[in-house]
C-alpha cells in the first residue's frame, strides 16, 4: 500500500486539475443518470396523464431533458480532455524525472541492469502508470458518489427501494468482481517484469544477431523470446479472465438492479406508496448508473500490474549511487598532478579487489603508459580518476585535492577519455562530436575530424559530418568509430587526456599515427596511455605496469621495450 | 486495401474460431438486450395501467433474470474469445517479425535503432490487441444491434423509427471526416513513440559516455523535450478521438431525447400506447450504443492501423532468403567472388572484387578501414547481398533459392555477450566440448575465476569480465562447432601481448586444415597468412605473398615499413 500513497504522491502538483476533472465527471454521468430517470418518468407521467385526459406541466420535463443531454455530453468531453492531459503531463514529467535519477547512478549503480531493463522502466513501466487516474481514482470516487445518489434519491421514495439498488451495485458491480480479481493478483503483477524480460531479450538478440546467424543460432535466442512472449500473453491472459468475469459482473449488477427495483417498487405501487412514474424512474436510474461501474473490474484487475509497475519505477528511484557529490564541492584545482595514495578498490564487499596498494605521482604535463594484462586493473584506475566510483582504500588526487571533495562533473571536466567501448549515438558525426562541445563551430569540429584521421572517411561521404553513423556506428568500421571517439575527445579541452585502449580497430600504422597526433596536439597536458600493445609507448616519458590490481613497476620506455620484446 | 490493414486482416485469418466467438457472443449479447427490454416494458406496463401486482410480475421479472444471465455469459464469453483471437493474432505478428529481423540481419538493420526496432516488436504489437478484442466485436454489434431494433420500431412506431434512422447517415458522414484527420495524427503519433523508445535506449546505453563528456544534463533536457513531443502527439490523436466522441455522443442523446419528447406527447394525446412508448425508449439507448462504442474504439482501430504501418513497413525490408546452413564432412570450403559490388545507399563499399580462395587457404585482409573489408565478411555471411557479382561457398551460390552455405566460425571485432551463463554464451545452443574450446581460447582462467564457474551469468556488458576477456569468450564461441570457413575480424585486438600469441597459436591450430579469412592489421598475423589481399576504397588493389608484396614496393610494402619502423623502436 506504501507504494500506492507514493504512487499518489506524484499526482499532488496536479490535484487541482484531477479535483476538476472528477467535479466534470460527476457531472456528465449524473446528468446521464438524471435524463434517463426523468425521460422515464416523464413518458409515464404523459402516458397516466393521457389516460386520465389531465392536465401536466410538460415543458419543465422537456427543458430538463435537453439541458441534461447537453451536460451529459459537454462535460464528458472536457472530463476527458482535462483528465488525459493532465495524466500525461504527469507520464511526461515522470520519464523525465526517472532519467534524471538515472544519471547520477550510471554507470557503477546500474551496472547490473540490462539496458533493455531501464528502457522499460522508462517506457512501459511509466506508461503503465496512465492506468492510475484515469482508470482508478476517477472512476472509484465517481462510483461511490453514483452509489449514494441513486441510494439518496430512492431511499426519498422508500428506504427498501434505495437498498435493494445500491446492494445490486455493491455485490455485483464491486464486491464480485475485486474477488474474482484477487485470483488474477500474481498473474496481473508478473506481467510488469514479464514485459521487461521481453524487452530486454529482444535488445539482446537485435544487438547480438551477427554472432547468432553466423553461427546459425538464431533459434537458440529465438526459443527463449518466444517463451517470454508466452509467458507474457499467460500472464495477461490470466489477468484478462478474471477481468472478463468481473466486467459480466458488472453488467449483470444493472440487470439485477433494476429487477429488484421492480421486486421493491411494485407492491409500493401497488400500496399507492409511490406513483407509477416513480417506479419507471427508479428502474430507469438503477439502469443509468451502470455507467459509473463498467469501467472498476478492469481497474481492480490491472491494478496489481500497475503497482508492479510502480515498484520497479521506485526501486530504480531509490538505488544509492556509487558516489556522492559533496555537499560543499570544492573548486576545480588550478593545476592537475594526479596523485593515487595507497589506494584499493573492491567492486563489491568481499570480491577480490580490483586494485590493490596503488601508489603514484604523475606530475602535470607528463605523459604516461599503463601496461597490463587484460583484467590487470587498467580500467579501474580510470573509474577511479573519472569518480565513477570512488577507492575503498587510499586517496586519488588532482592538483592536491581529493577527488570526493570535487563534484563529479568538475573531476570529470579535468578528463577527456576515450573510452575503451565508446558508444555513439545514432545520430549525425557531427552530433556525437558535439556531445564534447556543444558549441563547437563547423570547423572545429572538420579539424578535431581530420586530426583524428577522420579526414579520408569524410572525403568519402557526401554528406560528411552531417552522415548519420547508424545504430551503435554500425554504418561505420570498428577503426572509423574509434576515430570518431578520439576526435571527441580531442574537442574536450581538458588538462588531462586518457586514451583507453585507443589502438583497437586500427591498424598499427594508424594507431601510431593517431597516437603520434595526440601527443602533439596535446603537448603540455598529461596523457595517461592505457595499451596492451605496444604501439605509441615510445612516445611517454614513463610508464606504470599493472599486475593481478597492483603496481608492478614504473620504468622508463626503454626498460619496458626490452620487457615486452623478451 | 494498405498493407497495414491487409496484415491486420491476415493476421485475424489465424485466429477465426475464437474471434467469430467473440462477435457472434457480442451480436447475440446486443439481441438478448433487447429481448430484455421487451420483457421489461411488459412488466412496467402490466403494473401501471393493468393493474398487476407483484405474484402476476414474478413470471416476468424470473425472465429477465435469466436474459441477465444470459446477456453475462455471452459478454464474458464474447470479451474472453476476444482476449484469445487477440493473443494468436499477436503472436502470429510477434512470429512474423522476429522470422524478418533474423531474414534481414544486422547490416539491413543497421539504420533502425535498437529502442525503435523493440517498440515495433512490443508496443506496436500490443497496440493490435483491441483491434480484435475490442473494434471487431463492436463492428459485429454495430451489424446486429441497430438494424434489428430498426426493424422492430419502424412497425410500431414509425417517427421514432425514422428519428433512428435520420441519425445513421449523419452518423457515418462524421466518423468519416474525422477518420481521415485522426488517422495521419496516430501515425505522427507513433513516429514520435519510435523516436522516444530509439533515443532513450540509446540515451540509457550511452549514459556512461554522456557522463565523461558533462553532457548528462544536457540529455536530460533532450529526454524532457522527447517525452513532452510524445505526449502532444498523443493528446492531438486523443483530442480528436474525443472530439468524435462527443460529437457522435451530442446526436444520441438528442435524439434519445428527442424521442422521449415525441413519445410523451403521443402518450398524452393517446396516440401510442405506454408499453410501446417505453420499450422504445429502452431500446433507443441500445440502438446507438453500438453506435457510440464505435465511435470511441475507432480510436483502437486507428492505433492499431498505425502500429501495422509500423510493423509493415519492417515487412516491407527486402530480405533475400538467406542461405540454408548446411553441415558438411568437407574439412575446407572454397570460397570465389566474381565482379562483386557491394552498396549501402550512396556509398560504395565493394567494385568489382573478385577473388578465388582454395580449400586451407589462409588469407588475410589489409586495407585502411573503411576499405571494404568488413563488408566482404558481410557479403559471406550472407548480412548483405552484393549489388552486382556472385559469391559461391563450394560452388554453391550464396544467393537464390538453393543457396546454402556450411557453417562458418566467425569472430567479430567487437564481441557481444548475451545475458546468459559463460557456457551458454560460448555454445550458443550448439553441441560441442565446452572445456577444450575454453581452454583453446585461452579463456578457462576466465571460468575459473567467476563464482559459478561456465554457470555464471554474465551481463550484456560483460558484466565481471573485461574486454579482453569477451574477446577470448567470443574466440571459444568460434572454436566451439567445427567450420570449414573462418572469418576472424582482428581476433585478438584486446589482448595483451601474452595472451595474444597464445590465442594466436590456437588460432593456428584451430584454422590448419581450414579455410580461414582473417582482417588483420597486426604484422605477425598478416605474415603468417598464405596470401595477402590489400583493399583500398573497395578494390582489391595487390595481392600475393608478403615477400611478392614487399617486393613489388606498392601499397603495402609502404604499410609494412610503417609497422617494421614502430616494431623497431
Amino acid at each position: 500500500m506504501s507504494d500506492l500513497r507514493r504512487l499518489l504522491g506524484l499526482y499532488r502538483p496536479y490535484r487541482w486539475r484531477m479535483a476538476a476533472s472528477i467535479a466534470l465527471s460527476l457531472a456528465a454521468t449524473f446528468a446521464n443518470i438524471g435524463l434517463l430517470a426523468v425521460s422515464g418518468w416523464f413518458i409515464a407521467a404523459m402516458a397516466t396523464a393521457g389516460l386520465a385526459q389531465a392536465a401536466i406541466n410538460y415543458f419543465t420535463p422537456s427543458a430538463t431533458i435537453r439541458l441534461l443531454a447537453i451536460l451529459r455530453t459537454g462535460g464528458r468531453y472536457a472530463d476527458r480532455l482535462l483528465s488525459h492531459e493532465t495524466t500525461f503531463r504527469l507520464l511526461a514529467e515522470t520519464r523525465a524525472w526517472l532519467f534524471a535519477r538515472l544519471v547520477p547512478l550510471a554507470p557503477a549503480a546500474i551496472e547490473d541492469l540490462r539496458s533493455g531493463d531501464l528502457l522499460a522502466r522508462l517506457k512501459t513501466d511509466i506508461d503503465r502508470l496512465e492506468l492510475v487516474f484515469l482508470r482508478l481514482i476517477a472512476p472509484v470516487v465517481v462510483a461511490a458518489a453514483t452509489l449514494a445518489l441513486a441510494g439518496f434519491v430512492l431511499g426519498a421514495l422508500d428506504w427498501k427501494l434505495g437498498a435493494a439498488v445500491t446492494a445490486a451495485y455493491l455485490v455485483f458491480a464491486i464486491a464480485v468482481p475485486a474477488l474474482l480479481v484477487r485470483r488474477s493478483v500474481g498473474a496481473s503483477a508478473k506481467i510488469a517484469e514479464a514485459a521487461a524480460r521481453l524487452r530486454a531479450g529482444l535488445v539482446d538478440v537485435v544487438q547480438g544477431l551477427g554472432p547468432l546467424l553466423a553461427a546459425g543460432a538464431a533459434d537458440w535466442r529465438r526459443r527463449r523470446v518466444d517463451s517470454e512472449f508466452a509467458d507474457l500473453v499467460a500472464a495477461e491472459r490470466k489477468t484478462a479472465r478474471m477481468a472478463a468475469l468481473g466486467q459480466a459482473a458488472a453488467g449483470l449488477a444493472a440487470d439485477l438492479a433494476m429487477i429488484a427495483a421492480l421486486l421493491v417498487a411494485i407492491p409500493l405501487v401497488r400500496a399507492g406508496a409511490i406513483s407509477g412514474p416513480q417506479l419507471v424512474m427508479s428502474v430507469l436510474l438503477a439502469l443509468a448508473a451502470m455507467e459509473a461501474f463498467a469501467g472498476l473490474p478492469a481497474a481492480f484487475s490491472s491494478l496489481p500490474a500497475t503497482l508492479a509497475s510502480a515498484r520497479r519505477i521506485f526501486a530504480l528511484a531509490d538505488r544509492t549511487p556509487a558516489v556522492d557529490d559533496p555537499s560543499a564541492p570544492r573548486i576545480a584545482p588550478s593545476h592537475f598532478d594526479i596523485c593515487f595514495e595507497r589506494v584499493g578498490l573492491s567492486y563489491r564487499p568481499g570480491s577480490p579487489p580490483a586494485l590493490v596498494d596503488i601508489d603514484f605521482f604523475i606530475p602535470q604535463g607528463a605523459h604516461v603508459g599503463v601496461v597490463g594484462r587484460s583484467g590487470a586493473g587498467k580500467s579501474s584506475l580510470i573509474e577511479l580518476l573519472v569518480r565513477f566510483r570512488d577507492p575503498t582504500e587510499g586517496t586519488v588526487r588532482i592538483g592536491g585535492v581529493p577527488l570526493r571533495e570535487l563534484a563529479g562533473d568538475t573531476v570529470r571536466g579535468l578528463a577527456a577519455v576515450v573510452a575503451q567501448r565508446p558508444h555513439l549515438f545514432s545520430t549525425t558525426i557531427a552530433d556525437n562530436l558535439r556531445i564534447a562541445k556543444p558549441d563547437a563551430t563547423d570547423a572545429q569540429l572538420e579539424d578535431a575530424a581530420r586530426r583524428a584521421g577522420l579526414a579520408p572517411l569524410l572525403a568519402r561521404l557526401p554528406a560528411g559530418l552531417r552522415t548519420e553513423v547508424g545504430v551503435a556506428g554500425q554504418a561505420l568500421s570498428g577503426g572509423e568509430m574509434r576515430r570518431v571517439a578520439i576526435a571527441r575527445a580531442l574537442l574536450d579541452d581538458a588538462p588531462i587526456v586518457v586514451l583507453d585502449e585507443p589502438g583497437e580497430g586500427l591498424d598499427a600504422e594508424t594507431e601510431r599515427d593517431v597516437i603520434g597526433n595526440i601527443v602533439r596536439e596535446c603537448a603540455g597536458r598529461t596523457i595517461l596511455l592505457l595499451t596492451h600493445s605496444h604501439a605509441g609507448l615510445d612516445l611517454m616519458d614513463r610508464i606504470l605496469r599493472l599486475e593481478g590490481g597492483r603496481l608492478a613497476s614504473q620504468a622508463d620506455p626503454g626498460m619496458e621495450r626490452k620487457a615486452g620484446a623478451s | 486495401m494498405s498493407a497495414a490493414a491487409a496484415l491486420l486482416k491476415s493476421m485475424g485469418a489465424r485466429s477465426r474460431a475464437p474471434l467469430g466467438l467473440s462477435l457472434g457472443a457480442a451480436a447475440a449479447s446486443a439481441l438478448a438486450g433487447v429481448a430484455f427490454a421487451f420483457v421489461l416494458a411488459r412488466v412496467v406496463d402490466a403494473v401501471l395501467f393493468r393493474r398487476a401486482d407483484l405474484a402476476a410480475s414474478v413470471g416476468a421479472l424470473a425472465g429477465l433474470a435469466a436474459l441477465a444471465a444470459l446477456r453475462a455469459v455471452l459478454g464474458s464469453l464474447a470479451d474472453i474469445a476476444g482476449f484469445d483471437a487477440a493473443a494468436t493474432a499477436r503472436r502470429a505478428l510477434f512470429e512474423r517479425l522476429l522470422d524478418h529481423v533474423f531474414a534481414l540481419g544486422p547490416v539491413r538493420l543497421a539504420d533502425v535503432s535498437t529502442g525503435d526496432l523493440t517498440a515495433t516488436l512490443t508496443e506496436a504489437v500490443a497496440a493490435v490487441e483491441p483491434y480484435y478484442r475490442r473494434w471487431l466485436p463492436t463492428l459485429a454489434t454495430v451489424a446486429a444491434a441497430p438494424l434489428a431494433i430498426l426493424a422492430l420500431v419502424l412497425p410500431l412506431d414509425w417517427e421514432s423509427g425514422l428519428v433512428l434512422l435520420g441519425g445513421l447517415p449523419l452518423f457515418l458522414l462524421f466518423m468519416v471526416l474525422v477518420g481521415k484527420g485522426a488517422e495521419k495524427a496516430s501515425s505522427a503519433q507513433w513516429a514520435s513513440l519510435a523516436r522516444l523508445g530509439g533515443h532513450l535506449l540509446d540515451a540509457v546505453q550511452g549514459l556512461r559516455d554522456l557522463k565523461l563528456f558533462r553532457a548528462a544534463e544536457r540529455e536530460i533536457a533532450v529526454v524532457r523535450a522527447m517525452a513532452d513531443e510524445y505526449r502532444r502527439e498523443t493528446m492531438r490523436v486523443l483530442r480528436l478521438a474525443f472530439l468524435s466522441a462527443l460529437v457522435l455522443e451530442f446526436f444520441a442523446t438528442m435524439s434519445i431525447a428527442l424521442i422521449a419528447v415525441l413519445i410523451g406527447f403521443r402518450l398524452l394525446s393517446g396516440e401510442l400506447d405506454f408499453r410501446t412508448g417505453f420499450f422504445i425508449l429502452l431500446l433507443a439507448p441500445q440502438f446507438y450504443g453500438p453506435l457510440r462504442a464505435m465511435g470511441a474504439e475507432r480510436h483502437a482501430r486507428m492505433e492499431a492501423v498505425a502500429a501495422a504501418e509500423r510493423m509493415a513497413a519492417l515487412l516491407a525490408r527486402a530480405a533475400p532468403s538467406a542461405p540454408r546452413i548446411v553441415a558438411t564432412a568437407k574439412g575446407a570450403a572454397s570460397v570465389r567472388f566474381e565482379n562483386v559490388c557491394v552498396r549501402y545507399g550512396e556509398r560504395e563499399a565493394l567494385r568489382d572484387v573478385t577473388l578465388d580462395i582454395a580449400p586451407g587457404e589462409h588469407v588475410a585482409l589489409v586495407g585502411p578501414s573503411g576499405a571494404g573489408k568488413s563488408s566482404l565478411f558481410s557479403v559471406l555471411l550472407g548480412f548483405v547481398a552484393p549489388s552486382s557479382g556472385r559469391v559461391s561457398i563450394d560452388g554453391v551460390d550464396l544467393a537464390g533459392s538453393d543457396a546454402a552455405r556450411p557453417p562458418i566460425a566467425y569472430a567479430p571485432q567487437r564481441a557481444h555477450v548475451y545475458d546468459d551463463s559463460v557456457a551458454a554464451n560460448v555454445a550458443l545452443g550448439r553441441s560441442g566440448d565446452l572445456a577444450a574450446a575454453l581452454e583453446a581460447a585461452r579463456a578457462k582462467t576466465i571460468v575459473d575465476r567467476l563464482p559459478n564457474g561456465a554457470d555464471t551469468i554474465i551481463g550484456e556488458s560483460g558484466q565481471g569480465v573485461s574486454g579482453g576477456e569477451m574477446q577470448r569468450l567470443s574466440i571459444a564461441r568460434a572454436f566451439f562447432a567445427p567450420a570449414p570457413l573462418v572469418l576472424f575480424d582482428e581476433p585478438t585486438a584486446h589482448l595483451d601481448a601474452d595472451t595474444e600469441s597464445a590465442v594466436g597459436a590456437a588460432i593456428d591450430a584451430f584454422a590448419r586444415g581450414r579455410t580461414m579469412i582473417t582482417i588483420a592489421h597486426r604484422l605477425a598475423t598478416i605474415r603468417k597468412a598464405d596470401r595477402i589481399v590489400v583493399l583500398e576504397a573497395g578494390r582489391i588493389v595487390e595481392q600475393g605473398g608478403h615477400a611478392a608484396l614487399i617486393a613489388r614496393g606498392g601499397v603495402y610494402a609502404g604499410m609494412v615499413a610503417a609497422l617494421e619502423s614502430e616494431a623497431a623502436q
